[in-house]
């Protein structure tokens, strides 16, 4: 079975108003993971904007596995928020490094999605701007139901993503976390309804399948094998 | 016969919910933009099998993100402008933690200094206190214990000398006031 099937299978159920993070050290296959689930998210979501701040680096490498799609900066989104309507997959780059300036960017790319309805956000390093753009994650992930909305969450650490929008998560795929205070956030969230899951995570190495998580559905057994 | 065959159309995205409010969402956005980057990098065209070279010179990052940015120079003392969550995560680096998990309590401060100073003058205190009592308390603690018990039977034994040269007296002196 592969590393990823069951975590791919799980984020593939991803629907309207949910949120989900997907973390873990790099290399343990997060991103790719997405990358598989997206294909099935197009068939829930009229769009899918995915907000990558290594979208151009990733381009210009090709061991980076980019994400697929038509990119553009933030910056040309706003001039022509259109763009939305055109293309069914959009990869948007904050094109900074600026903690500060990606924040705000990813909230502004945030509003355009739930003004256009129908969007699967997908924000690829959320540990760098999560944040500054607390108050969007948390407005998308608490309402988006509203604005027929999904909310996927990549971060290496699950202590990265702000506190409230951890708490709206619908589901968490976890590889390695290599602090205890992310474990510790893991238990947080998942001990009451799937008691001993987190201490499985932090018993995850790199190459072990990611780990499965959704509320609601308690069973440490949900780990993959 | 020809190989390729064209796509097939991909289904229209419905129209936009809002789009009003989208426009002004991204008017506003634009806004805040620098107007070189929009010209520099609108990579709308680029395929994703068309890579662009890389900029001369970024800043250096690893996974987890660039490295900090210099503080901000320090100037004249700031108004008093209400001071936003979001404010308040950005201005306190120090507790930036506590403010994220509880971004109400930013709200008890009126400004911007004020959260510094209060902050600053936390930090100082706390940091003074352990700075004077760590190397006072640190040698006296093995001799502490014995110093203490003898002290303590010192002031005990005159307390009860005190008290039993004096219970007779005052019970003298109280008794014609009893009767």
């Amino acid at each position: 079975m592969s590393s990823i099937a069951a975590a791919v299978s799980a984020l593939a159920s991803l629907v309207s108003g949910e949120c989900w993070a997907v973390v873990g050290l790099p290399g343990t296959g997060k991103t790719h993971a997405a990358q598989v689930a997206l294909r099935e998210w197009r068939k829930s979501f009229a769009r899918i904007v995915i907000f990558d701040p290594y979208a151009d680096r990733d381009r210009a490498n090709p061991q980076a596995h980019p994400w697929a799609g038509d990119l553009v900066t933030s910056a040309a989104l706003f001039a022509a928020p259109e763009r939305l309507d055109r293309r069914a997959l959009l990869v948007v780059s904050p094109d900074t490094l600026d903690a500060r300036a990606m924040g705000r960017r990813f909230a502004a790319v945030a509003d355009l999605c739930w003004y256009t309805g129908g969007v699967c956000l997908v924000a690829e390093e959320a540990a760098l701007y999560g944040r500054e753009a607390a108050g969007a994650v948390l407005r998308v992930a608490t309402g988006g139901r509203h604005a027929g909305m999904g909310l996927v969450l990549l971060s290496q650490a699950i202590g990265r993503i702000p506190i409230d929008g951890r708490r709206c998560l619908a589901g968490i795929v976890a590889g390695t976390q290599s602090e205890p205070a992310d474990v510790q956030a893991l238990r947080d969230r998942t001990e009451l309804t799937a008691p001993g899951w987190a201490d499985k995570v932090a018993t995850l190495r790199k190459g072990d399948p990611l780990a499965v998580w959704r509320v609601g559905v308690g069973a440490p057994s949900e780990k993959t094998s | 016969m020809s190989k390729a065959k064209p796509a097939p159309p991909r289904p229209a995205a419905p129209p936009p919910a809002e789009p009003e409010k989208r426009a002004q969402a991204a008017a506003a956005a634009l806004a805040e933009c620098p107007s070189p980057e929009l010209e520099e990098t609108d990579h709308a065209a680029h395929s994703a099998h068309d890579p662009e070279p890389l900029p001369p010179a970024l800043p250096a990052g690893g996974e987890e993100g660039p490295a900090p940015s210099a503080p901000e120079p320090e100037s004249a003392p700031a108004p008093a402008v209400p001071l936003t969550p979001e404010e308040a995560r950005r201005d306190c680096a120090a507790c930036a933690e506590l403010l994220f998990d509880l971004p109400l309590l930013a709200q008890k401060f009126a400004s911007r200094a004020e959260l510094k100073a209060a902050v600053s003058a936390a930090k100082e205190s706390a940091v003074e206190a352990g700075r004077r009592l760590a190397p006072v308390l640190a040698p006296m603690l093995p001799r502490a214990l014995p110093v203490a018990a003898a002290v303590c039977a010192l002031v005990g034994g005159l307390l009860v000398g005190v008290l039993h040269r004096r219970l007779p007296q005052d019970k003298a002196e109280e008794a014609p006031r009893s009767e």
